[in-house]
């Protein structure tokens, strides 16, 4: 069996990365908790699998996002209203709602008002491979080529799935804005 | 590289967000931004927001034992 102490070293290293991945891809702590759980023993039994040297977070959530996929009971449900989304949504949406004229940061603005539960279920409002894209690219400082590596995707899959996934986030971001009463809505691009 | 214009600057707004232009591409749309303040408040809040976003995100609470539930998680083995 694997040395025990070497992957409980690694693990710590990585717990809070998973635990936020975790949450972001599942739908309460609870069930975040039982994955990391569940892709720590995975990772275990890998462990003689991984190269030491190579980025073990990477490798660990590669692992943590397959048992996700596996275990996952049903694909989210997809918003057809989420199809069409012109260019920069929410700047244009900022700009209509005269937010733009503000002095402060418009982006921080709508960002600021809206609770982590609130961006969380913007994030949930998009389809599965771009909320999965969407979740590796914010939680983590990956580039493409990581974010491939860990989702076993293309890169150019990767890059056109996050570019569509910003646009359909701002799009979710700026709904969820408009009713919390965050942002007076209206206007629809 | 020739000069670009709003249309090709806004065509890489998203590689450039995320450094994945070669260097002298990454040039050209800095020199637009310079010259365009249009583009450059839509880059800017392009840019704002996913800061927000990924400092929004961090701040998820941990379970205080999570460490210690992955442990046991192995003693189930
Ligand atoms: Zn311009």
């Amino acid at each position: 069996m694997a040395d025990r102490d070497e992957f409980e070293n690694l693990i710590e290293m990585v717990a809070g990365t998973a635990y936020r991945v975790a949450w972001n891809l599942t739908k309460n702590s609870d069930d975040a908790v039982d994955l990391v759980q569940d892709a720590t023993i995975q990772a275990y039994k890998g462990f003689d699998s991984f190269v030491k040297g190579t980025n073990f977070k990477a490798w660990f959530l590669k692992i943590l996002t397959n048992r996700y996929l596996k275990l996952r009971a049903r694909k989210s449900a997809e918003l057809s209203s989420l199809d069409e989304v012109g260019d920069v949504f929410l700047y244009q949406q900022a700009k209509r709602s005269g937010l733009l004229g503000n002095p402060d940061d418009p982006a921080r603005i709508v960002m600021d008002g809206l609770e982590l539960n609130e961006v969380r279920a913007a994030l949930n409002r998009l389809p599965e491979e771009f909320r999965l894209t969407a979740v590796m690219y914010f939680l983590n400082d990956f580039s493409y080529e990581q974010i491939a590596d860990v989702l076993e995707v293309p890169v150019g899959t990767v890059r056109s799935r996050l570019h569509r996934g910003r646009k359909l986030l701002q799009r979710a971001l700026w709904d969820v804005a408009v009713e919390r009463g965050i942002v007076v809505g209206g206007a629809n691009a | 590289m020739p000069e670009m214009d709003c249309t090709e600057a806004f065509k890489r707004l998203d590689d450039f967000l995320d450094r994945q232009l070669t260097s002298e591409e990454m040039e050209a749309v800095k020199l637009h931004l310079q010259k365009c303040q249009c583009c450059a408040e839509e880059f800017q809040f392009e840019e704002s927001l996913i800061r927000s976003l990924r400092s929004k995100l961090a701040h998820i609470d941990l379970p205080c034992d999570l460490l210690q539930k992955m442990k046991n998680a192995l003693d189930q083995l």
